[in-house]
């Protein structure tokens, strides 16, 4: 009976320290969850933006299909849509995953651009070079 | 012959009259509004009420589920609020902000959908059990991202719209039903809409209802002219 007793008590003590401990968790794993989400959604929408595919145009059908297509053939602009009925912490962090992978992109296009004015230039060096040399 | 002509004047009047009242242009609109976005097998519930400023071109999108926020966009500006959190973003971009909405409103009342304002061409119309379709083709600048759209019309009112990719697959579709005249236009008070994936499956689709449609009333709505309180502070953010 004591042993019984005993191991009730640890029980609930394990019980008690689920419950109290627990909360926090269950709340950090629920933020890590509208982090995730948020982050995915405003990569899909940088991406479909800045590179103009209608693929990704995800969670914007409010504007309608042909405002849609408008959007896609003039400027892209973020989407407010994406950001209706969404929560504070989704919005803060939906914001700053956007801004970064608008960078990200942008960034990788402009090296992308110098690499090949780089390669254009060596390339015609080494032809005016090269001429020059046959000329000699 | 006199009741006749009576009847004749009152019948002139009232066409008159009610032709007088359709034709009044907006000025400003309310909607209570539900969405439903279904994307990776989960749905998503917004309801509210969206109200329009044409003259102010300024929309203030009033969501009252799943959660109270508050969001007005106006030219390059997105504001939103959170009532209950006291919390603000303040959104600047570099380019007009398409308004939540209102954006396909506007389109129907422009000829040809406005399409004809950014380039596209008409190809060829069609016309199968009542609906008249047209086929436009794509300015030279999106042709490689986009194919042919094709509008579906009955009774003056757009009923279809799909968008195809240059390969000739469906991208994009979209339903306009129950039409209602709001002004001098035929707005839809339902849209449903599916976004198709490169194997032509669905991978989003949304369901939209209007109701209560408020048209230029009188008495002022504060909602309007909605401003985030002084004591909030906002966060502010350049995109």
């Amino acid at each position: 009976m004591k042993i019984k007793l005993m191991s009730l008590s640890s029980f609930l003590a394990f019980l008690m320290a689920v419950l109290i401990f627990g909360s926090p968790f269950g709340s950090f794993a629920q933020q890590n969850s509208v982090r995730a989400k948020a982050i995915a959604a405003a990569e899909r929408d940088a991406e479909a933006r800045v590179n103009k595919s209608i693929w990704l145009l995800g969670a914007c059908f409010s504007y309608g299909i042909i405002p849609l297509i408008i959007a896609n053939v003039a400027e892209p602009v973020p989407p407010a849509s994406a950001l209706i009925g969404k929560s504070p912490e989704y919005v803060a962090f939906y914001a700053d995953a956007y801004k970064t992978k608008v960078r990200k992109i942008r960034t990788s296009g402009v090296k992308l651009g110098c690499a090949a004015g780089v390669g254009c230039c060596v390339a015609y060096g080494l032809f005016v070079g090269g001429l020059s040399g046959i000329l000699e | 012959m006199s009741k006749n002509f009576q009847f004749s004047i009152t019948l002139l009047f009232t066409i008159l009259f009610v032709n007088t009242l359709h034709a009044v242009p907006l000025r400003t609109l309310s909607l209570d509004f539900t969405r439903e976005l279904t994307e990776n097998g989960k749905t998503e519930h917004i309801a509210g009420i969206l109200h329009y400023d044409v003259k102010a071109a300024r929309v203030v999108v009033e969501v009252t589920q799943p959660l109270k926020q508050i969001m007005v966009v106006k030219d390059k500006t997105l504001e939103i609020y959170y009532p209950i959190e006291k919390q603000a973003f303040r959104f600047i971009s570099k380019g007009r902000i398409p308004l939540p909405f209102v954006e396909s409103i506007i389109q129907s009342t422009q000829a040809e959908y406005g399409l004809t304002a950014i380039g596209y061409s008409l190809e060829k119309h069609d016309i199968v059990d009542k609906v008249l379709y047209t086929y436009w083709t794509p300015p030279e600048k999106a042709k490689e991202k986009l194919g042919t759209v094709i509008l579906g019309m009955r009774n003056d009112r757009l009923i279809s719209a799909e968008v195809k990719n240059p390969k000739g697959y469906i991208i994009a579709k979209s339903h306009y039903e129950d039409h209602s005249k709001i002004g001098i236009n035929y707005i839809p008070m339902r849209v449903t809409s599916s976004a198709y994936g490169p194997k032509s499956e669905v991978i989003q689709s949304e369901h939209i209802l209007y109701s209560n449609p408020r048209v230029n009333v009188d008495s002022p709505n504060p909602l309007l002219n909605f401003t985030i309180p002084e004591s909030v502070e906002v966060k502010e953010i350049k995109w």
